[in-house]
C-alpha cells in the first residue's frame, strides 16, 4: 500500500509531512517517553515488522501480508502502535528504499495513524454489541480505511498538480483509484479480520495477562 | 558531516525534481547520476528497474491505454516515469553511500537505529521459525498454518515484551539514558 517518490504532487508530500510531524509530536510528548519506553517501542516495531511478514497463503499459489496493526491497536492502544508503525515506515523508507521518503507523510497518516485508530475505535464502539464481531470489524477497517485514504490522495493528484489539464503527477481520478485500490484491500480486509480475531482469541485465552490493563 | 550533506542534498534534490517537469532535465539528471554513482551502478540500476517495474509500470500501461482510447497527448508519460526512475535510483544510491544515522538528527537516529537493530534480530527469528514449522508440516493445510501463526503470535509477543526490559537494561547499564 505504499506510495513511492515521484507519485505525488510537493503541496500534498509537504501538507501530508506537516500532519504527520504534529501527529507524531503529540504522540512522543504523550507517551513521556524514556529509555523503558523507547526499547518497549523498538520491541514494538519490530514485532509489526514481523507481523508485516507473515505471508497468508491464497488459493491459486499467490499469497497476501498480513498487516498486524489491529491485533497490536487492540493489545497496546493506537498511540504506542502509532509510533511503532510509524518507526516501521520510516526504517523502511530511510534503510531499505521501501516507500518513499517524500511520501512518509502520507504512508505514516494512512497506515500508522487511520489504521490503528479506526481499528481501536471500531473495536470500543462496538465489543458491548458482539467482540467477535468487533474485532473482525476493526481488522477490516484498519486496512480498507487506509486504502481509501491513499485512494484519495493519489486521486486528488490531477486537481491539484496539473498544467492545462494534463496531469503532472498520479494521473487517475478517484474514482478510478478507489476502485483499483478497495476492491483488493476489502478482501485483504476480510482475511486480516479473520486471521486477527483467530489471533485475538487464542491469545485471550492463552495470554489473559496481556489484556488485564483493559 | 559528510553524511549529513550527501543525505540533506538528496532531500533538496526530492524537492527540486519533484517541482521539475522537464524530460530533458529529469533524463540529464539520471544520466548524470549513473554517471557519478562509479562501480555501483549496474547494481543501482538492477535495484531500480525492478522497483520501477514494480510500482511504476503499471500505472504507465494503464494510463497509455486510456489515453491512446481517447487521443490523448502522452508525453506527461516521459516526465513522470523519469521522475520514478530518478528518485528510485537517487534512493538506493543514497542508502549505499550515506549512514544514516549520522546523517539524521540525534535523537531520530538513536530511535531508528535502536528499532533497525531489533528489526534485523526478529526478522532472522522470524525466518528461523517458520522454517521449522514448515519442516514439520507433512504437507500444507490451513489448520496447520493457523495453529503455527498462533504459537508465532505467543511467542514474539512474549519475545518482545521480555526483550524491551532486557533492551533497557542492558543499555542503561553502559550508560544509554540519563533518566
Amino acid at each position: 500500500m505504499h506510495i513511492p517518490d515521484g507519485f505525488i504532487s510537493p503541496s500534498t508530500f509537504i501538507t501530508a509531512w506537516g500532519g504527520a510531524g504534529a501527529l507524531l509530536f503529540y504522540a512522543t510528548k504523550r507517551a513521556d517517553i524514556d529509555s523503558e519506553k523507547i526499547t518497549f517501542l523498538a520491541s514494538l516495531s519490530a514485532l509489526s515488522f514481523v507481523f508485516m511478514m507473515v505471508a497468508i497463503p491464497l488459493p491459486g499459489g499467490t499469497s497476501a501480508h498480513l498487516s498486524g496493526v489491529a491485533l497490536l491497536a487492540l493489545i497496546f492502544g493506537p498511540w504506542n502502535t502509532f509510533l511503532a508503525i510509524s518507526l516501521v515506515l520510516a526504517v523502511e523508507a530511510f534503510l531499505f528504499a521501501e516507500g518513499g521518503v517524500t511520501t512518509l507523510g502520507v504512508n505514516i497518516l494512512a497506515i500508522s495513524f487511520i489504521g490503528s485508530f479506526s481499528a481501536y475505535y471500531t473495536y470500543r464502539l462496538l465489543r458491548k454489541v458482539n467482540e467477535k464481531a468487533a474485532v473482525m470489524s476493526g481488522a477490516f477497517l484498519s486496512v480498507t480505511l487506509p486504502a481509501l485514504f491513499i485512494a484519495a490522495v493519489l486521486g486528488v493528484q490531477p486537481l491539484v498538480a496539473s498544467i492545462s489539464g494534463e496531469p503532472m503527477f498520479f494521473p487517475f481520478d478517484f474514482k478510478t483509484t478507489a476502485i483499483a485500490l478497495l476492491v483488493p484491500h476489502l478482501i485483504i480486509g476480510v482475511i486480516e479480520g479473520l486471521v486477527t480475531l483467530a489471533i485475538y482469541t487464542f491469545l485471550k485465552k492463552s495470554f489473559p495477562v496481556l489484556f488485564h490493563e483493559r | 558531516m559528510k553524511d549529513r550533506l550527501i543525505f540533506y542534498g538528496y532531500l533538496a534534490a526530492l524537492v527540486l525534481f519533484s517541482l521539475t517537469h522537464n524530460e530533458y532535465i529529469l533524463g540529464s539528471a539520471i544520466v548524470l547520476a549513473i554517471i557519478l554513482s562509479g562501480k555501483k551502478r549496474v547494481y543501482l540500476l538492477k535495484k531500480s528497474l525492478l522497483s520501477f517495474a514494480l510500482f511504476g509500470v503499471g500505472v504507465t500501461l494503464a494510463y497509455a491505454l486510456i489515453s491512446l482510447l481517447k487521443s490523448q497527448d502522452l508525453t506527461f508519460l516521459a516526465s513522470f516515469n523519469l521522475r520514478i526512475f530518478l528518485f528510485f535510483y537517487l534512493a538506493f544510491w543514497v542508502i549505499e553511500e550515506v549512514n544514516i544515522f549520522n546523517a539524521l538528527p540525534k535523537k531520530l537516529s538513536f530511535a531508528l537505529a535502536l528499532a533497525f537493530s531489533t528489526i534485523l534480530h526478529y526478522k532472522k527469528s522470524f525466518l528461523d521459525f517458520w522454517l521449522g514449522v514448515k519442516s514439520r508440516w507433512p504437507g500444507f493445510r490451513y489448520s496447520y498454518w493457523v495453529k503455527s501463526l498462533k504459537a508465532f503470535s505467543f511467542l514474539f509477543i512474549n519475545k518482545s515484551l521480555h526483550d524491551s526490559k532486557e533492551m533497557g537494561y542492558g543499555m542503561r547499564s553502559r550508560g544509554f539514558f540519563d533518566d
